[in-house]
């Protein structure tokens, strides 16, 4: 009797565990398929946020570059293009991360959020040296116009019998930074503005970083030129002794 | 006949004086005056000698009168040129037309007020620039600041 109740006992005890095995298994599956299912959805909402911050600068821009009055026609068209084909890529790319289901498609497509794309190291710097370098252009013109119209009062100055070497001097060295800054700087936006995501790193960086030094370059030479009709201008002045 | 023959003798009488009162030697030929020399002193420390004309006409001689002048056509003022400054004007506008360098003239202030409106122009012209740089100033902020962007954590 005694040794009945053992084995019953026993037979028990080997049955509740084996009852309660598969429950035990059923809640550690599912604690991990929360846990990835929750590193999924995290991993969707940064993609998300990250296709956000892109398409909201790409948007800027496109409000910076139509209003602008320095940009050139051609410029605009094709730095629109260029932020059309971005925007709808990135939206196609923010549905596909959508609908991905596994750890393993994400690692697939998240990263192409940055390497399709490249707005934030090409097309941002690239749409700012567009802009720089076609501002720069209508400053040589502007600068130009000045030169002119102090010449043609230099001559008339001269032809009524005042001395104007000092404003020829003086126009001289400002037509010289003129001409300088035109070398340098009006160039850069067509140097730029092709680049696309597919030429990063190189030849988009050191394109990039040679747009901007001529830019910089460019900059001081209008300085100088406008410094230059600044005196120019004087110099007309005190020939004339007004 | 007796008053005839009384003013023939007065008139021989007459031209007899007159003949004995002429000088026996023909003016020209009289010797000129001795002409004193005087030096001047030169001028101080410039060591240079006072030019020589300086004969002093003698006393008694008759300086020379200037001749008349006869107005010709060539003597006559040139209609193309300004007489206040020698500056040339135009024949048909009368404007003036230029002059050299340096002979700006009172004449000259239709050329100063234009050249004075031009300069306005000019300044607004450069006032333009001026805003332009500025522009480019913050265009140049941004290609820096885009420069230094990259794609960030995903």
């Amino acid at each position: 009797m005694r040794m009945r109740t053992v084995r019953t006992l026993a037979m028990v005890g080997a049955l509740s565990l084996v009852a309660a095995l598969p429950a035990t298994a059923n809640a550690q599956e599912t604690d991990e398929t929360a846990e990835a299912r929750h590193s999924i959805e995290d991993a969707k909402e940064r993609a998300a946020g990250a296709i956000e911050r892109r398409l909201a600068t790409l948007d800027r821009l496109t409000e910076k570059i139509t209003s602008s009055p320095h940009v050139t026609d051609e410029h605009e068209a094709a730095l629109l293009s260029d932020y059309r084909v971005a925007s709808n890529g990135l939206e196609q790319l923010g549905e596909d991360i959508a609908e991905a289901q596994t750890p393993e498609e994400l690692r697939d497509l998240v990263p192409l959020i940055a390497t399709d794309y490249r707005v934030y190291l090409v097309i941002v710097p690239k749409s700012a040296e567009v802009a720089a370098s076609d501002h720069v252009m209508t400053a040589v013109e502007r600068s130009t116009e000045v030169a002119t119209a102090i010449d043609q009062a230099a001559d008339r100055a001269e032809a009524a019998g005042f001395d104007v070497t000092q404003v020829r001097r003086w126009l001289t060295s400002a037509k010289d930074e003129i001409a300088e800054a035109n070398r340098t700087g009006v160039p850069v936006a067509d140097m730029v503005i092709g680049l696309d995501a597919g030429d990063w790193e190189e030849p988009a960086k050191s394109t990039l970083e040679d747009g901007k030094r001529r830019l910089e370059n460019a900059r001081v030479d209008l300085r100088q030129a406008h410094g230059s009709l600044q005196q120019a201008r004087q110099a007309l002045e005190d020939a004339i002794g007004s | 006949m007796q008053r005839t023959r009384a003013a023939v003798l007065i008139s021989v009488a007459l031209v007899a004086a007159a003949c004995t009162a002429r000088p026996t030697t023909d003016p020209t030929s009289e010797p000129a005056p001795p002409e004193p020399t005087i030096t001047e002193t030169p001028s101080e420390g410039t060591g240079l000698t006072a030019p020589s004309d300086t004969s002093l006409p003698d006393e008694g001689v008759t300086a020379p009168t200037a001749p008349d002048i006869v107005p010709t056509p060539s003597s006559e003022p040139d209609p193309t040129e300004n007489s206040s400054a020698g500056e040339t004007v135009d024949s048909e506008t009368g404007e003036p037309s230029g002059a050299g360098i340096g002979e700006a003239t009172p004449d000259s202030d239709l050329d100063v007020a234009a050249i004075e409106e031009l300069l306005a122009q000019i300044d607004e012209l450069l006032a333009g620039i001026d805003a332009d740089l500025d522009g480019l100033d913050s265009d140049l902020d941004e290609v820096t600041e885009g420069m230094n962007q990259d794609e960030g954590d995903i």
